[in-house]
């Protein structure tokens, strides 16, 4: 519709937002997800506990809740932190929590005889994980973290509640303009377009993942790992 | 960082009513979640022309956008072409609508578990697709998919913070209304992280034996 | 910069509009920016709101423009962010902007976490409702459902003085006034200012007319900013000498309902419930 097109520019600066919050999200979720995936396959109780208890809070705690503690909280605690910034914190603890899931069963997945192997030939704790379990364990978990990146691009949506301007906060600003300015009220067209061009970015990703799983599948030695679905958001 | 207990404790009876508004949108919203998932589910089984492709767009179109897009969708957006439903029930319905994709794929999964001896026999017998799937498939598949289901209500529980954008004073809304005009944030965050913790947590701790307890016939 | 003493300072804000007024230094903080970031209303006509082209548009605009024009040296030295009723001030604490100019209402709940400058006008609440709505006076509202934003003055005075009344919390004025439409509440409560304007464009709506919850507008400020305060003040109490107030209004308001506004940047607050 031509309100669509007249406000393009603004749709891209949402959509730049987005991709750019999703982008570092992705970052710093796999910084996270990797360490706490690893530490929660070390033989340590302690250590298993704590990752659990980390991974179970972020993703018990609505995600809206988690991003509102880091946007409030902070200044509380006199760190100041720009809207931004503090959305890519809760969601990139959020994404490392649901990582630490996926890169955990990658590595439990890997068949146990590849690491005896590794161990019997003399290999240290850390080489065993940098040299054989973890390339094959990325590998693996590839089609899941597709499939999390999908609830990543999705779950940028939630800073539109706290003031960045992302794509749909971007549908929001189009939509309160022509409804103070012209007393017309685009709601569902400016909404029903900001769905279908989030249908758009998210099922592409959900069927490169699927993609990825059958083809992994074929040739797979271990488990499948379970795709994160937007259930568990 | 002060901690003002007794600001706290004035704002117990708001927070109460939010949780109690909480409880209520997400019993609703499980229940025609629900249905729409055993409704959804049989029609992909039974393959019914036209109704069998709404759905998987249906399901499709809800897993891949996100939940808050389509809150503002049904409550901003549809009273333009006429459906005007109140905060509450606009709530409700997104919630169930979101919850009702899962629920047809979790339901969907447990049909088609289902060995197909079943379905043989049961044509075999003279019952119909539809008696078959009242009488044997669907029970067989909501035990076989009752997991899934309850960490779809879980997680249905855990999102009704979402309807606290549209102005909902459920749980998360009155704390969100407080932190907004009264600054204090550090108490009502405090409240929300042990109050959603506690009830996901230990629901979540429910489900895991209820599944334990299903399995017990298939442990030796 | 200008770079006078205090006392010469002083002395040249009272010597009148004949002579160019100097206001103190720039806190260095501030200078160091090269823009001032002020974080403004863009759903509040006439006082912040987005232009028929989409810019930047209103009176309190014009002031941050008008302060970044003295502090830099041009008005586009103004970086300027939409804020709303609830992020306004976490925004401020947060250091993405570093003063307010957003129809700010001094209460003491903010004032506990923010410092006020010295308040450059009042402004009163009303409310709106269909014209053919029996609503005639603020307390009909008893028993009906009132829509109103999160973290303004109105939520604070209800939850005060009608605890038990049923409130709709939207976040924008737009999202409000598309409820009041839609029949989702009986009355949409907000500052008067901004209801005029919505009044006045549309006929299918009317002011219930009856004053309340007066307070004055501030500039909002992070705590323990003594220096950045002293400017603020010093610009505002120019603009008032420079009688720029009544200029901006004459800009952004249409004649027949420009004295409302002009009495509320120039005339002492009124009393009301």
């Amino acid at each position: 519709m031509t309100l669509i097109i007249e406000n393009l520019p603004l749709f891209l600066i949402g959509l730049r937002a987005t991709l750019i919050l999703a982008a570092i999200t992705l970052a710093a979720s796999t910084i996270i997800g990797v360490t706490l995936g690893v530490l929660a396959t070390l033989p340590s109780r302690a250590i298993r506990l704590l990752v659990a208890l980390y991974v179970e809070t972020l993703r018990d705690i609505p995600l809206i809740v988690t991003i509102f503690t880091i946007f409030f909280g902070a200044p509380f605690a006199g760190v100041p932190l720009e809207p931004l910034p503090a959305v890519a914190i809760g969601l990139s603890l959020w994404g490392g929590a649901n990582g630490a899931e996926i890169v955990r069963g990658g590595i439990q997945s890997v068949p146990a005889g590849q690491a005896e192997a590794a161990t019997a030939l003399g290999l240290y704790r850390w080489q065993v994980y940098l040299k054989v379990l973890l390339p094959q364990a990325l590998r693996a978990v590839l089609p899941a973290y597709t499939g999390l990146l999908a609830l990543i691009v999705q779950s940028t949506s939630l800073g539109a509640l706290v003031g960045v301007t992302e794509f749909l906060k971007a549908g929001g600003l189009v939509i309160e303009r022509s409804t103070v300015m012209q007393g017309i009220n685009p709601s569902f067209q400016i909404y029903g377009f900001v769905l279908l061009v989030y249908f758009a970015i998210c099922s592409t990703l959900s069927f490169a993942s699927r993609r990825l799983n059958r083809r992994l599948s074929a040739g797979a030695q271990g488990r499948a790992i379970s795709v994160p679905d937007a259930s568990r958001l | 960082m002060e901690f003002d207990l007794d600001y706290l404790m004035r704002q117990i009876p708001a927070l109460r009513a939010g949780l109690a508004l909480t409880v209520q949108a997400s019993a609703l919203a499980i229940l025609i979640s629900i249905a729409i998932g055993l409704v959804g589910a049989s029609v992909r089984t039974l393959r019914l022309p036209g109704l069998a492709h709404l759905f998987v767009a249906y399901v499709e179109l809800i897993r891949n956008t996100p939940l808050l897009v389509q809150l503002f969708f049904i409550f901003f957006g549809l009273p333009a072409v006429g459906l005007t439903l109140s905060l509450f029930w606009s709530g409700v319905l997104a919630l169930s609508l979101w919850a009702g994709a899962f629920q047809t794929e979790n339901i969907r999964g447990g049909l088609a578990a289902v060995s197909p001896g079943l379905s043989e026999a049961a044509r075999a017998v003279g019952l119909t697709r539809a008696q078959y799937l009242r009488l044997i498939g669907l029970p067989l598949a909501v035990r076989t998919g009752l997991p899934a289901m309850l960490n779809t209500c879980v997680s249905l529980i855990k999102n009704s913070a979402y309807l606290s954008a549209i102005g909902v004073q459920e749980l998360t809304g009155v704390a969100f209304d407080r932190i907004a005009s009264d600054f204090r944030a550090f108490e009502m965050l405090a409240v929300l992280l042990v109050g959603y913790l506690s009830v996901v947590l230990s629901l979540s701790f429910a489900v895991r034996g209820i599944e334990y307890r299903l399995q017990a016939p298939f442990r030796r | 910069m200008l770079r006078r003493s205090l006392p010469a300072a002083c002395l040249a804000l009272f010597a009148g509009a004949a002579m160019a007024q100097t206001l103190p230094p720039l806190p260095a903080a501030i200078r160091d920016q090269g823009q001032l970031r002020v974080g403004v209303r863009c759903d509040q006509p006439p006082y912040g709101f987005r232009g028929p082209d989409g810019g930047f548009a209103g009176v309190e605009v014009e002031m941050a423009r008008q302060m970044a024009a003295w502090a830099f040296g041009s008005a586009d030295k103004a970086d300027l962010t939409c804020v709303t009723a609830e992020n306004r001030i976490p925004q401020l604490n947060a250091r993405r902007v570093d003063l307010l100019i957003a129809t700010l209402g001094v209460t003491p709940e903010r004032a506990r976490v923010i410092d006020f400058s010295d308040a450059y006008r009042w402004g009163g609440s009303d409310m709106l409702v269909r014209k053919d709505s029996p609503i005639r006076k603020l307390d009909d509202v008893q028993g009906r459902t009132v829509i109103m934003l999160r973290g303004t003055t109105q939520a604070l005075w209800f939850d005060a003085n009608m605890p038990g009344l049923n409130s709709l919390r939207l976040n924008t004025a737009a999202d409000a006034l598309q409820a009041l439409l839609q029949g989702r509440g009986d009355a949409y409560a907000h500052d008067a200012a901004t209801l005029i304007v919505i009044a006045a464009r549309d006929q299918s709506l009317r002011l219930v007319g009856e004053p309340f919850a007066v307070s004055d507008a501030a500039v909002g400020v992070r705590k323990n900013e003594p220096e950045w305060m002293a400017w603020i003040n010093a610009a505002l109490a120019r603009m008032k000498a420079e009688k720029l107030y009544d200029t901006w209004v004459e800009k952004w308001i249409p004649a027949d309902i420009r004295p409302f506004y002009a009495e509320a940047f120039n005339a002492p607050k009124p009393t009301a419930r």
